[in-house]
């Protein structure tokens, strides 16, 4: 069976291949076409209608044609997207220096205003300008938000940088809130969430490599990591991912884990996210990888294992004692999540034994008079609360909270009055629905597991239990992310590593990086870094 | 050659210490106790001399091919014919031994915990795991060993920590049971309850080197022996050895009389769930290894297309045994008794074979 599913799955991926290659082929075909055509010419008029061939009837197409020089010999346009550039930069910083100010700086003859390199070397006053031949990349500029500067007679253009679209400001991140540190989050701009980074790790070794993926959206990403740490197997393992990616269209990061995941069938995620700066910048300092999507605030990083999704960057603000505490609590929080619900099953199913005596009268009492079976009812349960959920994150909030009375006494308390579940079934949910919460990284996939624990506890009881975990288990120890083992540094056991586990060791002592993930570099800091207070000055005189 | 991976000494020695502890929670104390008495504690010591002194000769074996694994040292040693022969024996026992030991797990979760579930319905998911883990690999079976090591280990020390109430270790005597010369016979003979260490020398090229090799398997025998002799010690001091030989499982009887105030009893079930764990993983274990000779047998790369059908025959292997009488009569006497026939007797010969021919792994320039 495992053998006819790879077959199947082989000769689809040789088709997908296929076609693959066909559309790539047929666009490189187009490309060279085009591109073939696509020289600038030294007649200004050729070239806008080249480029309003190509772009064709867009409202926000701006082109603006003038003409400069002391009696304005000179033509010239600039073509810009509208509501992608900074109107301001072009007006100041574009045309006024070439319509009015060199009427002042240079007299006719003794410069050569149709050289370009001049004009950009002395009339411009604009921090990053490139020089161009070709229209395709004058459009590709165009469409990401430069100006182009044509000139009559001149057979190269100038792309000059004027990005200035309306973005999103840096504010606190709603998926991460924490009670202290940095407040900042990412944004869908890439280059401020860079500078974000690079505000943080002001270090040469930080690298920024920039790429672009996506035949229509053409969407940048950046590949962030520090030289010298993070494994270069990793780097270029992630560079041979991103680069195989042939698609239409990136919109967000998600699309990047779908196409780059070690996993892509597993309910795990083998790619870690996060909108806050300081937890991308944390994971680069420990030697992972990271990406950096134009258009979302989601950074993935990579290797990711098991364990980070109960690591918080509060953590490493707060004192290590508490710390640890509540991280002891996630993932107590997290067993109850996937377990609470299988387990009530089960032993109210097959193993009332195990129930106290006392206990069980009460379980008994409030069960008593319901028509289903308790898996029936934690199964039922558990979809009303995922619609609730679900409903209460689409809706906008005042509607949201109205929603949320609706299934808190509406649905719960009614349908216990009315005889129809276990009132200990709305408990066990409830505490399901709290500890689901608790973490986030792994919501979806506890979603999944509980309803599988539920179905085998229902049918197996506790057995079923047992052998949905290690099958669960099995899974999360075959995973890796980029090499590393998903369930590192438990299995295989790193005991260095177990610093940052079950508990937070003080900062001090954590002297290495993880050892699952980097290669090289491993020390971190100085061995001994153990606040010490200096020792008390013996008073000679003493007292009097 | 099928991918094995790598994996450290934790590791190692986690999926030893099961395979070799998770017999206990059975049928094995009754057998034991049975034929042994009140020296059943010491009965089971002499069986891990026994298989500690068989160790030393596997150690020798593998000393003189350290490049090779127990498969092809039989080849290298025997010649290609009897030694595939020799792996396949191996083959069709360990799968027997798959069979048995799930049916042996089904019988004891029959009667104390699911006795309405017809066995198919208990076997049947128990079988889909192992399906899995045997699909996911060596690497992934040690790694889940490891993680729930901790937790197999620490229940068993919490039954018998919390059963000291009901202990009276006057219940041992007669310290020499049925007779010294009757406990020496049964405990050399029984040695074959530790014979399961020979399934490292398998797996040797997926450890860090011969010296890890050693270490695992004499630490995890000792502990084995020291499990097992403390647990028979405690069955023994609760329940006295005439009704110690009766249960079916000793250490699930061990863990119902657990009581600490009227809300902490008949906990035992909790204790059930984790013992599931441990037979999953021997078994699973034990499948692979299963599979694995037989693919080397006939040079099959990829072990997996065979999961399927060696699946099956597991199920029907579950199904030889009519009743219980029968797995403990027939069956685990031929798996804890006599399959030292196979797992001890050949290594040792194919041993005495390479000394008497001279056989050797000829040292490669700059390879130890």
């Amino acid at each position: 069976m495992f053998n006819f599913l790879s077959k199947k799955l082989r000769s689809w991926q040789q088709q997908n291949q296929n076609i693959n290659k066909e559309n790539k082929e047929n666009d490189n075909s187009k490309k060279t076409k085009e591109n073939s055509q696509a020289k600038l010419s030294s007649n200004l008029k050729e070239n806008l209608d080249s480029i309003k061939a190509i772009l064709g009837v867009c409202e926000d197409l701006i082109i603006r044609e003038f003409a400069f020089g002391n009696k304005g010999q000179i033509s010239a346009a600039i073509i810009f997207i509208d509501g992608m550039v900074d109107r301001t930069l072009i007006n100041d910083n574009i045309i006024k220096p070439l319509m009015y100010d060199n009427r002042f700086i240079c007299e006719e003859e003794s410069l050569e205003i149709k050289n370009i390199d001049i004009i950009k070397g002395t009339i411009l006053y604009v921090g990053e300008i490139e020089k161009s031949t070709t229209i395709n990349d004058l459009v590709e500029s165009c469409l990401s938000g430069d100006t182009i500067l044509l000139i009559e007679k001149a057979k190269e253009a100038l792309v000059i940088s004027s990005r200035g679209w309306e973005t999103r400001g840096v504010v606190d991140p709603e998926t991460e809130t924490i009670v202290r540190g940095p407040r900042e989050g990412f944004t869908e701009n890439l280059r401020t969430n860079t500078t974000l980074l690079r505000r943080k790790i002001k270090s040469p070794d930080f690298m920024l490599e920039a790429m672009k993926i996506g035949r229509k959206t053409n969407t940048a990403i950046s590949i962030a990591y520090l030289k010298g740490v993070a494994n270069p197997e990793v780097i270029e393992e992630a560079k041979r991912r991103l680069k195989r990616i042939d698609t239409d269209g990136i919109l967000e990061s998600g699309y990047i884990e779908g196409f780059i995941e070690d996993a892509p069938l597993s309910i795990f995620s083998t790619i870690g996210n996060s909108e806050k700066p300081d937890t991308v910048a944390g994971k680069i300092l420990e030697g992972r990888v990271a990406v950096l999507v134009d258009g979302t605030p989601f950074v993935l990083t990579f290797p990711m294992v098991f364990i980070e999704g109960f690591q918080s960057a509060e953590d490493y603000y707060s004192r290590p004692y508490y710390a640890s505490l509540v991280r002891v609590i996630r993932f107590i929080a997290f067993a109850i999540s996937i377990l609470a619900p299988s387990s009530y099953v089960a032993a109210t199913t097959f193993h009332q034994e195990l129930i106290p005596t006392p206990l069980l009268f009460t379980v008994a009492a409030s069960s008593e008079g319901t028509p289903f079976p308790a898996v029936v009812e934690v199964l039922a349960m558990g979809v009303i609360f995922e619609i609730l959920r679900e409903a209460g994150i689409r809706l906008p909030r005042p509607v949201g909270q109205a929603i949320s009375i609706v299934g808190a006494l509406v649905i719960g308390e009614s349908a216990v009055s009315a005889g129809l579940i276990g009132g200990i079934v709305v408990i066990v949910i409830a505490l399901t629905a709290v500890a689901s919460f608790v973490v986030p990284a792994q919501t979806d996939s506890g979603a999944i597991l509980r309803v599988i624990l539920v179905i085998l506890a229902g049918s197996m009881g506790g057995v079923g239990i047992m052998v949905g975990l290690i099958g669960i288990l099995i899974h999360l120890a075959s995973l890796r992310s980029f090499g590393t083992p998903y369930l590192s540094p438990l299995a295989p056991l790193s005991p260095f590593d177990l610093k940052d586990v079950f508990f937070r060791v003080p900062i001090w002592a954590m002297l290495t990086r993880p050892k699952s993930i980097v290669r090289q570099n491993i020390q971190r800091q100085k061995f001994i870094l153990k606040p010490t207070p200096p020792p008390e000055k013996k008073d000679k005189g003493g007292s009097k | 050659m099928i991918k094995e991976g790598r994996f450290g000494f934790m590791e190692a020695f986690s999926i030893m210490a099961i395979v070799l502890v998770t017999k206990i929670f059975y049928g094995s104390p009754m057998a034991i106790i049975k034929y042994l008495g009140t020296a059943a504690w010491y009965g089971t010591l002499i069986s891990c001399v026994g298989a500690l002194i068989f160790f030393t000769l596997l150690y020798l074996l593998m000393k003189r091919f350290p490049q090779q694994d127990l498969f092809q040292i039989f080849e290298t040693v025997t010649g290609k014919l009897i030694g595939k022969s020799l792996i396949l024996i191996f083959a069709v026992f360990l799968l027997y031994k798959a069979g048995i030991n799930i049916t042996e797990f089904t019988a004891v979760l029959k009667v104390y915990s699911m006795p309405f579930t017809p066995p198919s319905m208990i076997i049947l998911p128990f079988l889909i795991v192992v399906a899995a883990m045997a699909y996911v690999g060596l690497e992934g079976i040690v790694r889940t060993a490891h993680i729930f090591f901790y937790l197999v280990f620490g229940s068993l020390i919490l039954i018998l920590l919390l059963a000291i109430p009901s202990y009276d270790f006057n219940y041992l005597q007669p310290v020499l049971g049925y007779g010294l010369a009757k406990t020496i016979e049964t405990g050399i003979i029984r040695t074959a309850a530790y014979d399961e260490i020979v399934f490292l020398a398998i797996i040797i090229r997926s450890l860090q080197g011969l010296q890890v090799f050693r270490k695992v398997g004499y630490l995890t025998l000792i502990l084995g022996g020291l499990t097992f002799s403390v647990c028979l010690i405690c069955i023994l001091a609760a329940f006295q050895y005439t009704v110690g030989g009766e249960h079916l499982s000793g250490m699930y009887q061990l863990s119902r009389v657990i009581y600490f105030t009227r809300f902490f009893q008949r906990i035992e079930s909790i204790f059930l769930f984790v013992w599931v764990i441990s037979s999953v993983i021997t078994v699973a274990f034990i499948f692979y290894i299963s599979l694995n000779a037989y693919s080397r047998v006939f040079n099959i790369s990829n072990h997996r297309p065979l999961i399927l059908p060696f699946t099956f025959l597991t199920f029907m292997f579950a199904f030889i045994p009519n009743n219980f009488a029968q797995i403990m009569e027939i069956h685990l006497r031929v798996l804890r008794e006599f399959s030292s026939v196979i797992f001890i007797f050949i290594p040792v010969m194919v041993l005495l074979l390479a000394l008497i021919r001279g056989k050797k792994e000829v040292k490669t320039s700059g390879k130890a």
